[in-house]
């Protein structure tokens, strides 16, 4: 869903007069394209059909309700990014980590880094935020790079316009149509160092093949992942000795687009996808199994899209979209058990009988899928008034033998709308809620309220309210995790553990799985948005002023654990209170040939523990620290794209985020490309720089490059 | 910028009194006199006629009166084949000045309505021949592309394989502002895209030109929107284009050009000679306000556009 958002004033004066100015002003108009006739100059172009209309224009930043960063997939290309997670460090507040075995993280204002599962990621609407194991999986997004036609950060709770765990920030990916993509485009990325195992090749086929504009695409993506990992001792610690890391991936994305044009009101847009993973893990992952294969991963998802947009004027249109996708991941390993006591209670066994070492193989095989309906409808009245509303209805539906002993379901049905107002001309207030009804978390209604002050027509100041919730999911809530034990040695153990479901476990009927309530943000912006024209150029920059606060975050770690006893098992409780204050800063200038662009964010957390589950202090400032592991109190970043005529263009970007978790981190890019165009044909060479300005590990002290300097070539075709 | 146009008018209008001084009021006067004496239909009519043809064009009459009222001393008559042999004729559409450039060569003309690219398509022999452009000239868009995204070094042109040549004087003049320009020919309307795309990431913008095989009906759609995705924005080519979501063009309204025509006109019936076709220098800028602040583009008024681009072409 990507309607107007929807902020509610908090402020009671600022809202009282609101009130007023609502209900006492007449709708003032925005100025209107005046509708000339045609002029007669050529009968081939008068009086033409109006094309960008309301619908398909995007909203002037001026009245977002809210902040909200866009990065245009061009911004991405231009600067050399290689991954798309890598692209949000260009967004103020977020951050970017990797944990376990090179799997990336992204956040807005930090929190826990192991599923990260306060995040809203919709591509072309269809949401990626997996439901089961709340999470959401980086490294399998079927997005490439050279297909994202720009990428909408809502910095903020948001829950109003896209449903609840759209918490702390939405990130909506739109891929570039198949109507502007005709043609054939080939592209081709090669790490030369330092990340020599990095290739990402892509090739897309298009054209209009009677009303049906459609696009084929595939892409492939591979990594060898970080160079080096320490070696642990026999507790499980970090030695000094390192050794090679075992964490590459190989993804292959197939995608089909197309965009029916069914006369002149309708068109459907359609989209299918395949896409497939080979996962490498490093075995340390899975230290408590002592494993003698690879638990590597492999998977397999797919997901079909159609949606209708009906626009029979273009004060009334609406777009009603049904997909499915689904997501399927084999994961299975040889482990060994060389103390069997430590992991298989006694009570199962007949007496007289122990259990030697023993080896089997165990899984983590998980198969989710997701159908989701939802219509939306936009009405404009007048100008200064337009009202969005619509209803969805989602079902989610997942199935693993070892996190969930069976299957499941989840269902959500959700109603919104949002009234955006003009009461004068230096006003556009937005009014809007959504309430849905989840079967697992109960009923909830996320509000939201903004008010634009236009100073000018360079100046916006923006006040802000909304209120969102994350609902704990059903791994979250109701686990039923134990392994099954499957091809057994030795061979006589076989009638006591084949087949069976053994050793430690966890279930809804285990005291450390406590019931668990709906997280809660309440959001408080202030923002402030300044454009000016230059003689040679356009400035613009938006500050935000925040607090926000985060109460019942579930906090605590999801082992399994060896046992009852062991301190590291489940622990999951909601029993943190945060307190997230701070500013951010985005400015863009755009003079002849040059595009500047810097962020900055400043984030300062207060947690507090507010379990009943935990005495001990030190345990306690655990779990608040737990939800601060992506917090990082500075990080931002700044780039220069600049054009030197000849088709030449250089780039340069640097990105930093001072201590997330213990570690630094800063980095340089830059990348220089020609392109030649010619007759019928453009050509792209280009090659990339990248400079880690330290040797601290990427989040976790297991992720480690070798080499501070890493390069890549890159080579493309368009015809 | 309605203003503009009538300020255009004003002083067209201001300008012609003063070429008539030599008339004299009483010789009106006594014209009028004469005029109660004899029947109308038997007035001898001294005055130089000038044609306008085809006589069913929806702006005959809007021409006819604002010429009558312009200049006096000619009469402007429907054309009708045949007559007027060495008398001018103003043609209001391109089937019409082709015509009767193909049946009477000699015919002294005046072409409105039509743009450049037609009237070079249609006149071989420039000779008794003089127009006034309906499109606006393609280094004024420029200058407006330049004026509305101030980043602009690169501009690109979309060409039917007819016209691909025709850019080579413009694309000198456009790198002597500063704006490298590149030519993409689209070789049919179902190719269209694919060379758009290629267009859209060589240039900053999109210059649109009277190029009826690109510039069309159906392709007004693909065009617009596949730019304005890869956000690029498209200057001109009319401002119907403005209408439909180009973001911006330089127009001149039919009055404008109608006036400007009677300057041509007077200066035929003064010296019986016609003078090089020209694009009218009256004008004014249409803004799609709506895709501007999508954009956040923070335009000035069309009018502060107008002005700048007037001064830029004044100077040297």
């Amino acid at each position: 869903m990507r309607h107007a958002p929807l902020r509610l004033l908090r402020h009671s004066t600022a809202l009282f007069a609101l009130c007023l100015v609502w209900g006492t002003a007449t709708g003032v108009g925005a100025a209107q394209v005046s509708s000339g006739a045609g002029l007669l100059e050529d009968a081939e172009t008068d009086a033409l059909p109006q094309v960008l209309t309301t619908s398909r224009l995007r909203q002037s930043k001026a009245k977002t309700p809210g902040t909200v960063t866009i990065l245009e997939g061009e911004l991405l290309r231009d600067l050399g990014v290689l991954n798309l997670w890598d692209a949000f460090r260009l967004v103020p507040g977020m951050t970017v980590g990797y944990v376990g075995s090179n799997n990336p993280v992204v956040s807005y204002h930090g929190t826990v880094a192991v599923q990260q599962r306060r995040l809203q990621v919709l591509v072309d609407g269809r949401s990626y935020y997996n439901a089961s194991l709340a999470d959401m999986d980086w490294t399998n997004l079927p997005v490439p790079i050279d297909a994202i036609d720009r990428i909408e950060v809502t910095r903020g709770p948001n829950a109003a316009a896209y449903g609840a765990n759209s918490f702390l920030a939405v990130i909506n990916i739109i891929t570039r149509s198949p109507s502007d993509t005709h043609g054939v485009e080939v592209r081709g990325t090669e790490g030369l160092r330092g990340d020599d195992g990095f290739g990402h090749y892509y090739g897309s086929v298009g054209s209009r093949t009677g009303p049906l504009d459609w696009r084929l695409s595939v892409n492939q993506r591979r990594s060898d992942g970080f160079d080096f990992r320490y070696r642990r001792d026999e507790s499980g610690g970090r030695t000094d000795r390192t050794r090679n890391s075992r964490d590459g991936y190989d993804t292959l994305s197939i995608n089909y687009s197309g965009e029916l044009a069914l006369g002149k009101t309708d068109r459907l847009a359609l989209e299918t996808g395949y896409h497939e993973v080979d996962e490498e893990v490093d075995p340390s992952e899975y230290d408590s199994f002592n494993p003698l294969t690879n638990p590597d991963i492999t998977g397999e998802d797919w997901h079909g899209s159609i949606t209708w947009h009906h626009e029979p004027s273009s004060d009334r249109f609406f777009h009603l979209q049904v997909y499915h996708q689904t997501r399927s991941r084999r994961q299975d390993w040889r482990a060994s058990f060389p103390d069997p006591d430590a992991v298989l209670d006694d009570e199962s066994l007949p007496d007289g009988v122990t259990i030697p070492a023993f080896a089997t193989d165990v899984n983590e095989d998980l198969e989710e899928a997701r159908t989701h309906i939802e219509f939306q409808q936009t009405n404009i009245f007048t100008p200064a008034t337009r009202v969005v509303f619509g209803a969805s209805y989602r079902e989610d539906h997942y199935e693993s033998d070892t996190f969930f002993n069976g299957s499941g379901e989840t269902n959500r049905s959700r109603v919104f709308a949002n009234l955006e107002h003009q009461p004068t001309p230096w006003l556009t207030t937005n009014l809007g809620g959504m309430w849905e009804d989840d079967s697992l978390g109960g009923s909830f209604f996320s509000p939201r309220g903004a008010a634009n002050i236009h100073f000018s027509a360079n100046q916006t100041l923006r006040f802000v309210f909304s209120r969102s919730h994350r609902l704990p999911d059903p791994f979250e809530s109701r686990p039923d995790w134990q392994y099954r034990g499957e091809n057994v040695t030795p061979e006589e153990l076989r009638p006591f553990l084949e087949g069976q479901r053994r050793g430690p476990s966890l279930s809804a009927a285990s005291p450390e799985v406590r019931p668990l309530e709906e997280e809660t943000i309440t959001s408080r912006e202030i923002s402030y948005l300044y454009q000016k024209r230059l003689v040679t150029g356009l400035f613009q920059s938006e500050i935000k002023l925040f607090r926000d606060s985060l109460d019942n975050l579930i906090s605590g770690v999801t082992n399994l654990g060896l046992n009852e006893n062991d301190e590291s098992r489940w622990d999951l409780e909601n029993n943190v209170d945060q307190t997230q204050k701070g500013f951010e800063v985005e400015a863009n200038l755009e003079i002849r040939g040059s595009r500047l662009r810097l962020t900055y964010g400043y984030l300062d957390t207060e947690g507090h523990y507010t379990g009943e589950r935990e005495n001990d202090l030190e345990r306690q400032r655990a779990l608040v620290s737990l939800e601060e592991r992506l917090n990082a109190r500075h990080s931002g970043s700044f780039a220069w794209i600049q054009r030197f005529g000849r088709g030449i263009s250089g780039a340069v970007s640097y990105y930093f985020t001072d201590q997330l978790r213990d570690y630094h981190f800063e980095r340089v890019d830059a990348r220089l490309s020609r392109r030649w165009h010619l007759d019928t044909t453009m050509v792209e060479l280009a090659g990339v720089y990248r400079h880690y300005l330290t040797d601290d590990p990427l989040y976790r002290k297991d992720n480690n490059w070798a080499d501070q300097n890493h390069l890549f070539a890159e080579a493309r075709l368009r015809f | 910028m309605v203003n503009r146009i009538r300020q255009a008018g004003k002083r067209l209008i201001a300008r012609q009194p003063r070429r008539r001084q030599g008339h004299g009021s009483a010789w009106i006067l006594s014209l009028a006199f004469v005029a109660l004496l004899y029947p109308v239909t038997a007035l001898p009519d001294s005055r130089q006629t000038v044609h306008i043809a085809p006589v069913d064009h929806p702006r005959f009459q809007q021409v006819q009166r604002l010429l009558n009222d312009e200049i006096s001393d000619a009469a402007f008559r429907a054309w009708s084949p045949g007559s007027g042999a060495g008398e001018l004729v103003i043609t209001l559409d391109r089937a019409t000045l082709s015509e009767i450039r193909a049946n009477a060569p000699e015919q002294p003309v005046l072409a409105l309505f039509t743009p450049y690219r037609a009237i070079e398509a249609i006149i071989q022999n420039r000779e008794r021949f003089s127009a006034v452009y309906s499109d606006p000239p393609l280094l004024r868009q420029a200058r407006l592309g330049q004026l509305i995204i101030p980043r602009a070094g690169t501009v690109a042109i979309l060409a039917s394989p007819e016209q691909a040549g025709d850019y080579s004087e413009l694309r000198s003049r456009l790198s002597a502002i500063g704006l490298d320009s590149r030519v993409f020919v689209i070789p049919s309307q179902d190719q269209l895209i694919r060379n758009l795309a290629r267009a859209l990431s060589f240039g900053d913008f999109l210059l649109g030109t009277p190029d009826p095989a690109v510039y069309n009906r159906e392709t007004v759609k693909p065009l617009l929107l596949t730019s304005y995705r890869s956000n690029r924005l498209v200057i001109g080519p009319s401002r119907a284009f403005v209408d439909a979501g180009a973001v911006a063009s330089t127009y001149s309204t039919p009055r404008t050009q109608i006036l400007e025509a009677g300057e041509l006109i007077r200066h035929w019936l003064d010296h019986g000679e016609l003078r090089s076709p020209r694009y009218p220098e009256g004008f004014s800028v249409a803004v799609n306000e709506q895709v501007a602040r999508s954009m956040d583009l923070l335009l000035p008024t069309e009018e502060k556009l107008r002005q700048i681009l007037e001064l830029k072409e004044v100077e040297p």
